[in-house]
């Protein structure tokens, strides 16, 4: 048994000191997933500090699977449960929850031969769709951000979100079709 | 051409750092839970190791709510540790397990709303009368009390020192919320509980029952109407309404036995009044009753003709079902208004016609004319003109297999309230027209009496969409792929000045979140594409009303958008259209209404 598999012991019988160092050691990967679904940085804070009093509320249930997907699922859920709140105290649709800072996390990512003004121009494009991806609905939105921003794979993120494969592809090109759509609107008319 | 692909798998996002302070006040946040949670624990095996001193009597005690809480999925619930319990019906219904101390044990979801609901609190280890407080606190933050629903029910079962403890709860309720509840305290032994449990109800509204029909001693005027109030909202049937050829359809939704069982003699009437006011008032005259066996199948129909209902074709009415039982208690479902279908005899017929025959079919004086077209990508559909002042507006109406199409029956894809407009544009795409297929178009002229004459139809076929074919404003969004058996509502509506009342039919599925109902000024309206007006969690509330005199003279849609897990499932009903009279036409409040009945057929 390692120290790591010791500590996730530790933490499912209540340990505070195990607690704390599993926030730190997940605290980077956490908050960059809260920052990247809210992209805004008192929302992230909320999204985060919930995530971990729920995981600190559910300790005794957690069965020792992996922790890191156990984590994010609840960020997930409480991101969701989070908007639903949102809506209904607010009564607003859904445009009132756009954020508009998105586009400026975007780092400029250079291919191999692009010139300086060819990067701009792709940095300027990815802005664009990480602005527009912060603006779909959540089916199609939390799968995105899995997929390109954290990298995940498919099989991940359906066990995460709890529907099949099949169904997260589906979201991710219903996305990405929406996407082009709006991008070639805005780019080329 | 755009490659998205390209752009996506390339893009990178700035990585973030979490600051000391949020860490700090993390963990620190973390560990009070950790410490509660281990007080908690450590309660609990003083709370065993008496009960194994006092075995006898602890092992009954364990016996009866074990027997109890059997019929109940209790994920958290700590029942063996509870020494009394506490009720809170408001539809959601709660059922929170305290010790000795009346400090709280576990919290038991006793109907599909609670489950939602006490997953949102955490009630263990506090007092009993503060865990009631975030209950209906949170009940209210999520919607399940309101103006109209403002009826909570408190049962207290087994507690010690009865009387002062009820009497501070109660209290203390009042005192917090006095100004937006009717608060009924009631209470009863571990024994009443148990009986509740093996009937499978809120032993609470057992307790309110058994006193409202008087088997109680505490008979006041307050629990009548708490009783009626509170059954209406757990057991009320959905009624709605059709129009047939020879008469009408009212259905209703199954009545929920669970709490009616308890007695012989149940009857569910059908009645009619003059006013909506007239059904609950017993003013209503009762046209037909049928007998209930709660162990047996109900009905849940009845066909109403001129012949056997007595109410002259033509005359419109409203109409309730009502369930009796017991001496004292009626349960009532929403009211609908309907006309009494005009025998067929009498109906003016359509002249039903081909596109070729169309235009040089000899125009009856008294009768509306359509003739169609085909221009560039659309369809063109040209009508004669009503001057009526009655007129409602022209529903355009589509049908690939009926020659006559009509409005009700073939729903409509397009309400035109202006009615100086005569023709329209119909493009592949539109209310679901596909195109290269052929239909058969038709206008039904609608007036404010709720009567509609159908015109001739014209047979056409839909170009298909090409580059230049303008975009439809009636795409519904992409749902995801696997959303086949999840079921949608039916909206009904009418106006009665400038408030919509609309209504739906329940949706019996324990994977339903609640109810978005959606407001649009373009046909077929959906969440999320047009947002909404209220977002509904209780399923068993089927209707309500909307202000919109903001929107004179517009014609508004408005549908139920049926949300389950998590929102990631969204499945929209038909769209009802209702038309807000402007001041000029329609100063007095009883105004031109249009009630659909039917679901927005596609073609």
């Amino acid at each position: 048994m390692c120290a790591h598999d010791e500590i996730f012991i530790l933490f499912s019988k209540g340990d505070r000191q195990a607690m704390s160092i599993l926030v730190e050691t997940y605290k980077h990967e956490l908050y960059n997933l809260c920052f990247r679904l809210t992209f805004n940085q008192y929302d992230a804070e909320d999204l985060f500090q919930q995530t971990w009093i729920k995981a600190a509320k559910s300790a005794e249930r957690y069965n020792h699977q992996s922790f890191k997907p156990w984590l994010f699922k609840i960020c997930v859920n409480q991101f969701r449960d989070n908007y639903r709140l949102h809506m209904k105290r607010k009564k607003v649709i859904k445009e009132d929850f756009e954020s508009t800072s998105a586009k400026d996390y975007v780092l400029m990512a250079a291919g191999s031969g692009d010139t300086l003004e060819e990067q701009y121009e792709k940095k300027h494009i990815q802005a664009l769709l990480v602005a527009n991806i912060d603006k779909l609905p959540h089916p199609q939105k939390i799968p995105m951000v899995l997929f390109y921003y954290q990298q995940m794979k498919y099989s991940d993120i359906a066990s995460l979100l709890g529907v099949p494969e099949g169904t997260v592809k589906s979201r991710i090109n219903t996305a990405k079709r929406k996407l082009k759509s709006v991008l070639e609107g805005e780019l080329y008319v | 051409m755009f490659d998205i692909d390209a752009y996506l798998k390339d893009i990178a996002i700035k990585e973030v750092c979490p600051s000391d302070t949020l860490i700090g006040r993390t963990a620190e946040k973390c560990g009070e839970v950790l410490k509660a949670r281990e007080k908690e624990k450590k309660r609990f095996q003083a709370i065993k190791r008496a009960a194994l001193i006092f075995a006898p009597a602890a092992a009954m005690l364990l016996i009866g709510i074990f027997i109890g809480s059997r019929f109940f999925a209790a994920p958290d619930a700590t029942a063996e540790a509870a020494a009394a319990c506490f009720t809170v019906d408001i539809n959601p219904s709660v059922c929170v397990n305290v010790d000795e101390n009346s400090v709280v044990t576990g919290i038991v979801a006793q109907n599909d709303d609670a489950k939602d609901l006490i997953q949102k609190i955490d009630c263990v280890g506090l007092n009993a009368a503060d865990a009631i407080c975030a209950i209906v606190k949170q009940a209210k933050a999520e919607g399940f009390i309101t103006e109209e629903n403002r009826y909570v029910l408190v049962g207290c079962f087994g507690v010690n020192d009865n009387d002062a403890t009820i009497g501070a709860l109660q209290q203390r309720l009042e005192r917090e919320f006095g100004d937006i509840v009717t608060l009924l305290v009631v209470s009863g032994t571990l024994h009443d509980k148990t009986e509740a449990d093996s009937l499978n109800v809120s032993a609470g509204l057992l307790k309110l029952i058994r006193m409202a029909e008087g088997a109680e001693t505490n008979n006041t005027e307050k629990v009548k109407d708490v009783a009626d109030k509170i059954l209406q909202k757990y057991s009320a049937p959905v009624l709605s309404v059709s129009e047939k050829p020879d008469g009408l359809l009212l259905e209703w939704t199954k009545i929920d036995t669970a709490l009616i069982k308890l007695d012989g003699d149940i009857k569910i009437s059908v009645a009619a009044g003059n006013t909506a006011a007239d059904i609950q008032s017993g003013n209503a005259e009762i046209l037909k009753k049928f007998p209930f066996d709660p162990n047996g199948s109900q009905t849940t129909q009845c066909k109403l003709t001129p012949k056997n209902s007595g109410i002259a074709a033509g005359t419109v009415k409203y109409y309730g079902i009502f369930v009796e039982y017991g001496s004292v208690t009626k349960i009532f479902s929403n009211v609908v208004r309907a006309k009494m279908p005009i025998e067929e005899k009498q109906e003016p017929k359509p002249a039903a016609s081909s596109a070729a025959s169309s235009e040089q079919t000899p125009i009856p004086t008294d009768e509306p004319v359509v003739s169609g077209s085909i221009s560039g990508s659309a369809v063109v559909i040209k009508w004669r003109k009503e001057s009526s002042d009655t007129l409602a507006g022209y529903k355009i109406v589509a049908s690939k297999t009926n020659p006559n199409p009509k409005y009700p029956d073939d729903g409509y894809i397009k309400f035109i309230t202006n009615k100086n407009t005569v023709s329209v544009k119909l493009y592949d795409g539109d209310g679901g027209l596909k195109g290269g297929q052929s239909y058969y178009f038709s206008v039904t002229y609608l007036y404010n009496d709720g009567s509609a004459i159908a015109a001739n139809a014209v047979q056409l076929t839909v170009p298909k969409k090409t580059a230049e074919t303008p975009p439809s404003d009636t795409d519904e969004p992409l749902e995801p792929d696997d959303t086949g058996d999840y079921p949608s509502t039916n909206i009904s509506g009418s106006m009665e000045g400038t408030t919509a009342h609309l209504s739906w039919g329940r949706i019996d599925d324990s994977r339903l979140e609640g109810y978005k109902v959606v407001m649009s000024l373009s046909p077929n309206p959906s969440y999320p594409k047009d947002g909404y007006v209220y977002w509904i969690t209780d399923r068993n509330q089927t209707s309500c009303s909307v202000d919109l005199s903001d929107k004179r003279g517009a014609t508004v849609y408005f549908a139920i958008t049926a949300l389950y897990d998590s929102h990631n499932v969204k499945k929209t009903g038909n769209a009802v259209a209702l038309a807000v009279p402007l001041p000029e036409t329609s100063p007095e409040p009883a105004s031109q209404s249009e009630e659909s009945t039917t679901p927005e057929t596609s073609p």
